[in-house]
C-alpha cells in the first residue's frame, strides 16, 4: 500500500464497531481499505446477516461511481479502519496517480457482473423448485467439490437465504425445501442443508431453462 | 469495447515476447462458449461475430466486433467459462494478450482504463437493474422507509451507535420525512442511551455527552434503558431513585414521575398510571410535558375500557398540545380510535 501515501489526504478513520455507511443511505463515495477489515451486512428481517468480511486491499461501496444510488448493504468497521475515500470528483487524480486501483475496480466489476447475471440466471425460471435447485448450483459452483464428496453437497445456509437468492418469498422457499426433503433430494440440519446428489439438481434446473434443447 | 491500439505498447519493439499477434481463417472459432482460456483479444482487422444466448429470453444475440475492440474480457480476467462462441466472418488478425499483460497494458494507460470502466460499469448497471427488476414485485422498499427500518432494527437491538448513525443520517436526508419525526425521537434516544452505555465504562472510553449528564441523569437513564427493555419494576426502581437520592436535581424530576408513569402503563398496571400521572398533573398544573401527561392518562382509561373518561383527557390533552405535532398527531389518531 506504500504507493498510495500520496492519497493520505483521502484517508478516513474508523473506530472499532463504527458504521461507514448504511444499507439504504444514498452511496457517493466508495472506499479502498487500507488498514483494518470491513464487515458488510444486510437486515433481513429480524436479523442482521454478514454477506461478507473485507480485507485491506479491498474495495466496497464501487457501485457509487456510476450512480448515487441506494446502498445494498452497509459497511462497519470491524478493526480500526483506514480507508481511502474517493468520490467521482477525485476519482480520475486517483487513476492517474494510481492505476492499479482500475485494474482492482475492473476486477471487481467483472465478478459483479458475472454474480449478478448468475443471479438473474435463477430469477428466469419460472418453476420455483427449479429456482431453489439452482441456487444451490450456483453456491457449488464458486466452491469446487473436493475427489471425496461424491455427488452430495453440503451448503451453510438456511431456507431465508435461498429465499433471497431464489427471489421467492420465504415461507414459499420453506415449503419448496421441505418438499425437496421429502422427496429426498436434500436433508435439513440446522443451519445446514445437504444436497444428496447434486448432478440430479442440475438435470432437474437443466429441463425447466428455456430456450435449452 | 474499441480502443485505439496503444501502439508503443503492442508493437514488437516494445513487448517483444508477448502480446502474439494471432491469425484466424474466414469460419474458423476463436473460442467456444464454455471455454476456459485466459486471452483477451484485441481485432486488428477483418471480421469477428461473438454469438451468445439472452439470458433473458433465450434467443441467440449476435455482435460484430469492430476493429480495435477487446473482446473475451470478463471470462478470463475472472476466470469464468467463456460466455459466447467467437468466430472468424473473414480472414483475421487479433493481439491475443495473457492477464497479466492485459493489466500492464490497463494500467499504463489511463485512457484505456477509464472507458473500460465505463464499458463495465454500464454492464454492470444493466445488469443489475434487470435483477431488480425480476425482484420488485417481492422486496420492493423505498429507501426512505428502507432506511428508517434499518436504524429502527439496531435501536431495537441496542446498537445504539448504528442507531444514532442511521437516524442522523434519515435526517439529513429526508429533514422532513415520512418519519422524521420518529426519527428524531428515535436519534435523541439513541444519543442518551449511548452516552448512558459508555458511562458505565472505564473514564477514557466515556463520550463527550456522557460527561455532562449529572448523577440525576445516570439513574434516569438507567431508567429509560430498563424500561426500553421492558423491565418495568426495574426502571420504576431506578425513576424512584432519581426523586429520593437527588431531591435538589429538579430538571430530572418531573421527567422521572413521567417515566414513572409511562412504566406503570408499559406493565399494564392502568389504574396505577393513572393515579401517579393524575397526582403529578395536580402538583404541577404548569409543567411543561402536561400535554403528554394527559395524554398518557386518556390512553391508560382507554385501555381501562372506560371510553368517556377516555374521550375528556385526549381532549384536554389536544388543547393544550401547542405546536408538538408528533403527539398532536398521537392524539388525534388516539381520539380517533377511543371514539369508536
Amino acid at each position: 500500500m506504500s504507493s498510495l501515501a500520496s492519497f493520505d489526504r483521502f484517508a478516513v478513520t474508523y473506530k472499532k464497531g463504527e458504521m461507514i455507511f448504511s444499507e439504504f443511505e444514498p452511496g457517493n463515495a466508495f472506499y479502498l481499505i487500507q488498514k483494518g477489515r470491513v464487515q458488510i451486512t444486510k437486515v433481513m428481517g429480524n436479523i442482521e446477516k454478514t454477506v461478507d468480511i473485507l480485507q485491506p486491499g479491498e474495495l466496497f461501496g464501487e457501485m457509487a461511481i456510476l450512480e448515487e444510488a441506494p446502498r445494498s448493504a452497509s459497511a462497519i468497521a470491524v478493526d480500526e479502519v483506514v480507508c481511502l475515500e474517493f468520490n467521482r470528483e477525485n476519482f480520475e487524480i486517483l487513476l492517474t496517480g494510481n492505476p492499479q486501483i482500475a485494474m482492482k475496480l475492473l476486477k471487481t466489476f467483472v465478478k459483479r457482473i458475472y454474480d449478478q447475471r448468475r443471479r438473474f440466471m435463477i430469477l428466469t425460471l419460472e418453476d420455483d423448485q427449479a429456482r431453489v435447485a439452482d441456487v444451490f448450483l450456483m453456491l457449488t459452483e464458486g466452491h469446487p467439490a473436493s475427489e471425496n464428496d461424491g455427488n452430495a453437497r453440503e451448503f451453510n445456509v438456511t431456507s431465508d437465504d435461498v429465499a433471497h437468492w431464489a427471489g421467492i418469498a420465504p415461507e414459499k422457499a420453506r415449503a419448496v425445501i421441505n418438499q425437496m426433503a421429502s422427496q429426498k433430494r436434500i436433508e435439513l440440519y440446522p443451519g445446514k442443508i445437504v444436497v444428496s446428489n447434486i448432478h440430479d439438481l442440475q438435470r432437474l434446473v437443466a429441463s425447466r431453462r428455456k430456450g435449452d434443447s | 469495447m474499441i480502443f485505439e491500439l496503444p501502439s508503443a505498447t503492442v508493437s514488437t519493439g516494445a513487448i517483444e515476447l508477448l502480446p502474439k499477434t494471432v491469425s484466424f481463417t474466414s469460419g474458423s472459432v476463436v473460442y467456444f462458449q464454455g471455454d476456459v482460456d485466459d486471452r483477451i483479444y484485441i481485432l486488428q482487422s477483418g471480421r469477428i461475430m461473438l454469438k451468445s444466448r439472452d439470458i433473458e429470453t433465450g434467443q441467440d444475440v449476435q455482435d460484430l466486433i469492430q476493429t480495435g475492440e477487446f473482446f473475451g474480457v470478463k471470462s478470463a480476467m475472472g476466470h469464468f467459462p467463456r460466455e459466447e462462441d467467437a468466430t472468424a466472418l473473414s480472414n483475421a488478425q487479433t493481439v491475443a494478450f495473457s492477464v497479466p499483460e492485459f493489466e500492464t497494458l490497463v494500467t499504463t494507460n489511463l485512457r484505456v482504463s477509464l472507458k473500460m470502466l465505463k464499458v463495465f460499469s454500464n454492464q454492470l448497471r444493466r445488469i443489475h437493474s434487470k435483477v431488480s427488476s425480476m425482484l420488485n414485485t417481492l422486496d420492493e422498499i423505498d429507501p426512505e422507509k428502507g432506511l428508517f427500518n434499518s436504524g429502527e432494527f439496531y435501536f431495537k437491538n441496542k446498537n445504539f451507535p448504528h442507531a444514532l448513525y442511521i437516524f442522523k443520517r434519515y435526517l439529513d436526508i429526508y429533514p422532513s420525512g415520512r418519519y422524521a419525526e420518529q426519527a428524531a425521537e428515535l436519534r435523541s434516544k439513541s444519543e442518551q442511551f449511548d452516552s448512558m452505555k459508555n458511562a458505565g465504562k472505564p473514564a477514557s472510553a466515556v463520550s463527550e455527552g456522557a460527561k455532562g449528564l449529572s448523577g440525576a441523569g445516570k439513574v434516569f437513564f438507567e431508567g429509560e434503558n430498563h424500561l426500553a427493555n421492558e423491565r418495568f419494576d426495574d426502571a420504576i426502581a431506578a425513576f424512584k431513585r432519581v426523586l429520593s437520592d437527588y431531591p435538589d436535581d429538579s430538571e430530572y424530576h418531573i421527567k422521572a414521575e413521567m417515566e414513572i408513569g409511562r412504566s406503570l402503563q408499559a406493565k399494564g398496571d392502568h389504574p396505577g398510571a393513572i393515579r401517579h400521572t393524575s397526582q403529578l398533573v395536580q402538583k404541577n398544573p404548569k409543567m411543561s410535558n402536561v400535554a403528554e401527561a394527559l395524554f398518557l392518562i386518556g390512553k391508560s382509561y382507554r385501555e381501562s375500557g372506560d371510553r368517556a373518561k377516555a374521550q375528556s383527557f385526549l381532549k384536554r390533552a389536544e388543547s393544550v398540545v401547542g405546536d408538538n405535532s408528533a403527539l398532536k398527531r398521537k392524539i388525534a389518531r388516539a381520539l380517533a380510535e377511543s371514539g369508536n
